[in-house]
């Protein structure tokens, strides 16, 4: 199965890096969508179909916390996995997140295999998993 | 406030950022004079400023050469140098800054609840002047292999 994913990030080189490592990590993706924070991603989310949101959380007119607020308002949208890639690392905060329907965080900085793992735990291992540890690549680069 | 902690809060997040992220192999300095060798006529200094407010207030700012800043880039999106806009430099200059002070807080206190304002790029001239490492102004001078890179955080307010 190919997995639409929604990146929203107000950081241009920051989609394109998450975007770039999501591609290494094998995952069987159909096509990605890009937006700069909250409000750009809900048009997406009304407009296409997307099996995934990774969101930064600190964005300008609408954060990801909101937008996943917002997702949580409309019986289809709350079923999309959203996972927060964030600086925020308060414990406070990660409960807050949870607690309003985040269903991961992954903070900043990263490394692709933590990406990875993050992707292989929310949406089950990739396709041709077996086959890229047949051919002994098993390391991500930037 | 712990001064010390908080220096050492700060180090250790930019050394997880620069390395963790844009794989830069680097030291720290705390002797501010080095930042002179700058030619600032040849490269301009980026200056990205983040304000935050919480336990405690105030703003940091991360200096860095321009050219330095152009490499950096390309190596994190995995382009070219010449495929490199400003918007894209001057996006990855926030976005470090972003995540050296969430992740400075972090560490420094994983229960406490800080709000970050939004990275602006400002003028370098206007908040170098203010470099210092006394009180409630942390600086350091961070030394890469190509060049000399700063970060400077000041307290204005403590709950």
């Amino acid at each position: 199965m190919a997995y639409n994913i929604l990146i929203v990030d107000d950081s241009t080189p920051m989609r394109a890096v998450i975007k770039k490592i999501v591609k290494a990590s094998g995952f069987n993706v159909g096509q990605f969508f890009e937006a700069i924070n909250g409000l750009e991603a809900m048009e997406v989310l009304n407009n296409e179909w997307i099996d995934l949101v990774l969101t930064d959380y600190n964005m300008p007119d609408m954060n990801g916390l909101e937008l996943v607020e917002e997702m949580n308002k409309d019986d289809h949208l709350k079923s999309i996995p959203a996972i927060m890639i964030t600086t925020e690392g308060s414990r406070t905060r990660v409960e807050e997140f949870m607690a309003k329907g985040v269903m991961d965080y992954i903070k900043k900085p990263f490394t692709p295999e933590q990406i990875k793992q993050k992707l292989t735990h929310i949406m089950g291992e990739t396709e041709d998993e077996e086959q890229r540890y047949d051919n002994g690549d098993e390391e991500l680069d930037f | 406030m712990k001064n010390k902690d908080m220096t050492m809060a700060m180090k250790n997040s930019i050394s997880d950022v620069l390395e963790t992220m844009f794989f830069l192999s680097l030291d720290f300095s705390n002797d501010l004079d080095l930042l002179g060798l700058w030619d600032t006529g040849k490269d301009p200094i980026i200056a990205a400023k983040l304000n935050f407010s919480g336990p405690l207030s105030g703003y940091a700012v991360f200096y860095i050469p321009k050219k330095s800043a152009l490499s950096i880039t390309a190596d994190f999106m995995g382009k070219d140098e010449q495929e490199i806009s400003d918007d894209q430099i001057d996006g990855t200059v926030k976005e470090i800054i972003n995540m050296i002070i969430g992740n400075t807080f972090s560490l420094y206190d994983p229960e406490a609840v800080f709000d970050l304002g939004v990275p602006e790029l400002v003028g370098f001239h206007d908040f170098i002047k203010n470099l210092s490492d006394s009180g409630k102004r942390f600086s350091v001078v961070i030394e890469t292999l190509e060049n000399y890179l700063a970060f400077q955080m000041n307290i204005t307010n403590q709950d």
